[in-house]
């Protein structure tokens, strides 16, 4: 039980419970009071109302015998002839019954009636025309002859209309011998009678005035009115006469409680009040009572029950709420001690205690705040250095790319030049005895030295200007030796590359101008290399025109190569930036050429520009304001140039290769391929044996196939690397997805061979990397080569043997799939893909690649009609497409 | 009440009783207002040197009811109407004349001397009218021809009508409203010449003779309209000439009034000479032209100036009033009923009056 319920249990017990008993107490003798009090109001009532009527009656009776001994009656009665009576004394008697009317308002009307039934005189206050003369007809006129007394009641019977009369014999007094002469009437109305009555102590009480027989004469309820009342009630009244008794009868269907009082003339008024009238209106006043107690003890049982609650519940209420309020960690909440008692110190030291329990709390909280501040400090401190770390790598990767990408192009380059100087050197060499040829050779192996020397400062150049530090040169040049020098170097890169080299000067140049050669040079080379570079077949040209007037220099190189879009033309002349990304890899070279011949020409007070349609071709436009006018001007001759003998052979003597390849037709192609350079060949059946292999021994180049059992060629090449091996590792594959590309680089692949593998491209990449000057490469006709691979009887039987095992790989795959081992079809399958491609059957690669992946993805159903397809290639001989 | 009422009559009447019989050569006459020659009083009092009396009455019941007071005692000269005479004989309150003591009533009509004395000679014939209406004939430019009108019209002059205070008088009017005999004794009739009556009330001004002099109600237009004795009517009409008097052609009551000595005179001599001057005919000529009455004194026709014998409401022709009667005596019921039933109309109309103020 709660300590609420316990105070209100004990409110009801001591407070609501003893007032209870008391109301009801109380209630008990207000109504025994009141009923004594009804009764004494009854009663009290009844006389003040007899009395009324009594007077009332006592009223009517004297002004009826005032009336009666009028003088002017007297006279009237006292002639008995009637002409004298009516002629003369009618008017005045009828006067003086007008007075008295008027004077008497309780009189309806006034008759004269003789003994024997004529009404002799009459006047009423009401208009009635004249009447029926004879009374003695009328049922109630025997009661003016046997008089019970003055006052009579009587009920005309035609209409229920009531009558009251107030009668009194007449004697002719006047006479010697007084002789009943007739009567005198007063009718009295009724009404004046009922007013006297009218008021009751209850509301359904009831007045009635019962006359001798019993008839109710007058009553304060109409409905009551003529009523006669019952022997028994009538007997029961009267036994109850006088002494204030009240008879409780059955009347009117109701209960009631009567009492009686005689009035004069017989009279009786009986006065009654209904028993339920009487309780009814008695409770009221207990009632009120009860209520006023009840509401006195609901009002003081809840104020004491309030103040409890206010002064002790609620406190500890909030007291408790405050404790869950603290204890959820609310360390604010405070409780309000205003009071000066035992509450308000309760409150006081609840808060005193919150207030410590705030402190210890407050100072851990500062600590936990400044632990985190400090963690955030230093988090945001690693985030900030880490950010710097990352961005410094990206810049330094950046860098690195951009200069890995830069020296793998500028020694190409460098190549270039130098294998024109070691060709021709050797050319000197072996001709050493003819002067003329020997001194020509020899023109040139400088003239390339010059090249070369001038691409090295290329970069230096660039750095300069990069770094705003290049200096120009000027002195006087010869036009002739500047484009002969030119010429020679460009109709050797055409030369290479099987272009037409094509020049065309004005008849009338300048000879000789004040300019930097070097630079002008490196110039026109510049945009000459480049127009080779992007040119595969047709043409490089080469015009030089001079406009006297504007003493303006222009030179002109043309191609018919891919041409530049006009994107990639806003690009161009932006240093290590070529057209695209993917030109660098295609056609190799600096990126710097452009730029740096742009910064160059205006160093030399020059401009270039360019023309060009993609895909037909590029025109550079070198114009050069020349600063002195005085200018010798004069015809140049057309520069000649000479064609280098190329070997049919690659001599790879002294390197040792590792062939990784798990493949054995794919190790037999290499091992024929790789065995006409003369390198010494080792083979690996998969990376395992490679990475044990390469402990062993020590290589210059591994080639490393990348799909393989056991061990991967990724996962070889990073092991490769981790043991600290510097060599090349060419990535043999067949995807060349940049993505595959990219992440064979990044795990240590210099480079990467396409499979199939071309045996051209095979030669030039290994002479790329094994060879140790390029003149050597640029002497070896790879063409050539290649053809001679092809046609090479190992291979033919190579390719042979491969066409006759296809139906049992197809078998084979076939049985695989119906036994759903799809491991072992996914492997023959991609067998299939790589070397149908290598040995002569391209057209069944697609297929066999179709078949892996369903294969991968358990697809049964595709497997058997991708076999179905190659059965059909097969038995067509489809080898190529 | 009844009794100070009655004590308030003798003290009215004593004074008036006193110097009868302190002075024989006084004459007590009791008689309407307004109904005796001023000249013919002031010449009768100087060659007689005697004085003259008057106590008025303004209806029959008025005058009878003085009389029955003190037994017609104190008077010495009743002015009353032809009706009464037998009534007032039987109470023994009338002089039987002696006809050679009034050597004048020799110029008296005979018919109508005949008339008035059928059981004995207790009348000297005085002058005789008719019963009409009155009207204000700027106030009421299309007057009831007949009694019918009149009585059944009330409310086109609602208020501002007056019927005579005369129960005698009055109903048979009403009667004659009705269609039925002036004389009729039919209980039922009176009742519903009362009922007509009686549903005039609201309408009606008061029930009164007509006042002769400058207070006359007619005069200051608070009456537009009454039931007026001819001569009454004549007699204004000089005063505003707006009124005129018609005959109603549905009938009327020829009355008559009579000249009679009270039984009780203290002295009849001189009320014999009183009454044979007044029948000298240049006395009754100038009675009927001061009173605009007719006389019923041959003689006096002579001496009347033409503008009055020729007059048609002083002297309507008899023989051409088509339904005019003679007034005859009301045996006692037919009192009684008239008596009852206008006392009750009195009333009522009292009481209406009390309610509208």
């Amino acid at each position: 039980m709660k300590l609420r319920q316990k105070i209100l249990l004990v409110i009801v017990l001591f407070i609501a419970c003893p007032m209870t008993v008391i109301g009801l107490f109380t209630y008990n003798i207000s109504l025994d009071n009141k009923q004594a009090q009804v009764e004494h109001s009854i009663n009290s009532q009844i006389q003040q109302q007899a009395f009324a009527l009594e007077h009332f009656f006592k009223d009517v009776n004297s002004s009826l015998q005032l009336l009666k001994q009028d003088e002017i009656l007297l006279e009237y009665i006292a002639r008995s002839e009637e002409g004298e009576r009516y002629s003369i004394l009618l008017p005045q008697l009828l006067d003086m019954f007008s007075r008295y009317a008027t004077a008497y308002e309780r009189i309806e009307e006034i008759q004269l009636v003789t003994k024997n039934g004529f009404l002799d005189a009459h006047f009423s206050t009401q208009f009635t025309n004249l009447v029926n003369d004879w009374l003695h007809d009328e049922p109630w006129f025997e009661q003016l002859e046997q008089p019970l007394s003055q006052t009579f009641y009587y009920i005309d019977p035609v209409n229920n209309h009531r009558k009251l009369f107030a009668t009194t014999p007449l004697y002719n007094s006047l006479s010697n011998r007084p002789f009943l002469w007739g009567y005198l009437l007063l009718k009295i109305n009724p009404e004046r009678v009922d007013k006297l009555i009218q008021k009751s102590p209850s509301q359904d009480g009831i007045n009635l005035l019962v006359n001798a027989q019993g008839l109710v004469v007058s009553s304060n309820k109409a409905n009551n009115l003529n009523l006669t009342l019952p022997e028994f009630v009538r007997n029961e009244l009267i036994n109850n006469k006088g002494d204030g008794k009240f008879s409780e009868i059955f009347f009117n269907n109701q209960d009631m409680s009567f009492t009686t009082y005689d009035v004069a003339d017989n009279f009786k008024l009986i006065a009654g009040a209904s028993l339920a009238d009487i309780t009814a209106d008695n409770q009221k006043l207990p009632y009120i009572i009860l209520a006023i107690l009840l509401t006195t003890m609901l009002i003081s049982s809840w104020l004491v029950f309030i103040l409890i609650e206010r002064m002790i519940l609620k406190p500890i209420a909030k007291l408790n709420m405050a404790s869950k309020a603290i204890g959820s960690g609310k360390l604010s909440f405070r409780l309000p001690a205003k009071q000066d008692d035992e509450i308000g110190h309760l409150f006081e030291s609840f808060n005193r205690m919150v207030n410590s329990l705030k402190q210890a709390n407050n100072s851990l909280e500062d600590y936990k705040a400044h632990l985190e501040e400090k963690v955030k400090s230093r988090t945001l401190a690693l985030q900030t250095t880490n950010n710097e770390l990352r961005e410094a790598r990206n810049i330094a990767e950046q860098a690195n790319a951009l200069k890995s990408r830069f020296l793998a192009n500028m020694s190409h380059e460098f190549r270039t030049p130098l294998t024109a100087i070691c060709g021709f050197t050797e050319q000197a060499l072996l001709n050493i005895d003819d002067k003329a040829l020997t001194h020509q050779l020899l023109d040139k192996v400088l003239n390339n030295s010059q090249h070369l020397r001038s691409l090295i400062s290329d970069v230096l150049d660039l750095s300069k200007i990069e770094s705003g530090k290049l200096e120009v040169e000027l002195i006087p040049s010869s036009l002739p030796e500047i484009l002969s020098s030119v010429v020679q170097i460009a109709e050797s890169m055409c030369q290479q590359k099987s272009l037409t080299f094509e020049q065309k000067m004005d008849k009338l140049l300048p000879l000789q101008f004040v300019t930097d050669p070097t630079r002008l040079r490196q110039i026109l080379i510049n945009l000459i290399a480049n127009a080779v570079k992007f040119t595969h077949s047709g043409f490089v040209k080469l015009s030089v025109h001079y406009i006297l007037k504007k003493q303006q220099l222009t030179f002109v190189v043309e191609d018919s190569g891919i041409g530049i879009s006009p994107e990639a033309k806003k690009k161009l002349f932006k240093p290590f930036v070529q057209a695209d990304l993917s030109t660098t890899r295609n056609y190799g070279g600096t990126g710097l050429g452009l730029a740096l011949s742009q910064s160059l020409a205006q160093c030399l007070n020059g401009n270039i520009s360019v023309a060009s349609e993609l895909g037909i071709g590029a025109k550079f436009t070198l114009q050069i304001t020349l600063p002195d006018s005085t200018l010798q001007l004069g015809k140049i001759e057309e520069l000649k140039t000479y064609e280098l003998q190329k070997q049919k052979t690659l001599n790879l003597q002294n390197a040792h290769i590792l062939l990784v390849e798990d493949n054995l037709d794919n190790q037999s192609l290499l091992k024929l391929m790789l065995n006409r350079t003369g390198a010494i060949l080792d083979i690996a059946n998969n990376g395992q044996e490679a990475v044990e292999q390469n402990l062993i021994a020590d290589y210059d180049l591994i080639l490393m196939d990348m799909q393989m059992p056991v061990m991967g060629g990724l996962e070889a090449v990073h092991l490769i690397r981790q043991t600290g091996f510097e060599g090349i590792i060419i990535a043999l594959t067949a995807n060349v997805m940049d993505a595959e590309i990219d992440e064979y680089i990044k795990n240590g692949c210099d480079t990467f061979i396409a499979k199939p593998i071309d045996s051209k491209i095979l030669y030039q990449t290994l002479a790329d990397y094994l060879l140790d000057n390029n003149e050597a490469e640029n002497a070896i006709d790879f063409e050539a080569i290649e053809e001679q691979i092809n046609n090479s009887e190992e291979i033919k039987s190579l390719r042979e043997n491969f066409t006759r095992s296809l139906p049992d790989i197809l078998a084979q795959i076939e049985q695989a799939a119906t036994a759903k081992n799809y491991q072992d079809v996914a492997i023959s399958a991609h067998t299939l893909k790589g070397n149908s491609k290598t040995l002569g059957w391209p057209t069944l690669s697609p297929s066999a690649a179709i078949i892996e992946k369903a294969a991968q993805q358990q697809d049964n159903s595709l497997i058997i009609n991708e076999l179905n397809k190659l059965r059909d290639l097969l038995q067509n001989g489809n080898k190529e497409s | 009440m009844a009794l100070q009422h009655r004590t308030a009559l003798l003290i009215i009447v004593l004074p008036l009783l006193l110097p009868n019989w302190l002075s024989a050569n006084t004459l007590t006459v009791l008689n309407w207002p307004d109904y005796l020659s001023d000249t013919l009083i002031k010449q009768f009092e100087k060659r007689e040197n005697a004085k003259l009396k008057f106590v008025y009455y303004d209806s029959d019941d008025a005058r009878d009811k003085l009389l029955n007071l003190n037994n017609a005692q104190g008077y010495d000269i009743i002015v009353t109407s032809r009706v009464r005479i037998d009534m007032y004989v039987e109470q023994n309150w009338l002089l039987k004349l002696d006809k050679k003591q009034l050597p004048n009533t020799k110029y008296i009509k005979f018919s109508w001397f005949e008339f008035a004395n059928k059981n004995g000679f207790y009348c000297v014939p005085y002058t005789w009218g008719t019963t009409g209406i009155l009207y204000n004939a700027q106030k009421i430019p299309s007057p009831p021809q007949t009694w019918a009108e009149f009585f059944n019209q009330t409310n086109r002059y609602s208020k501002k009508i007056r019927l005579l205070n005369d129960s005698r008088t009055l109903l048979p009017m009403a009667l004659i409203a009705l269609g039925y005999d002036s004389h009729s004794n039919d209980k039922n009739n009176i009742k519903q010449a009362t009922e007509l009556l009686y549903r005039q009330l609201p309408n009606i001004h008061s029930f009164s003779a007509l006042n002769l002099d400058r207070s006359s109600l007619f005069l200051n237009d608070s009456i537009w309209i009454s039931m007026a004795y001819n001569g009454d009517a004549e007699y204004l009409q000089k005063q505003k000439p707006e009124l005129r008097f018609i005959q109603p052609s549905d009938g009327t009551n020829i009355w008559l009034d009579c000249l009679t000595i009270s039984a009780k005179s203290s002295d009849p001599q001189l009320a014999y000479r009183f009454i044979n001057f007044l029948h000298a005919p240049e006395n009754a000529a100038k009675t009927s032209s001061d009173l605009r009455y007719a006389t019923t004194n041959e003689q006096a026709i002579k001496h009347l100036p033409n503008e009055i014998k020729n007059n048609r409401i002083i002297y309507p022709a008899i023989d051409k009033l088509d339904n005019a009667k003679l007034t005859r005596k009301l045996p006692p019921a037919t009192e009684r009923y008239f008596h009852t039933a206008y006392k009750q109309l009195l009333f009522a109309h009292k009481k209406l009056n009390e309610v509208e103020k």
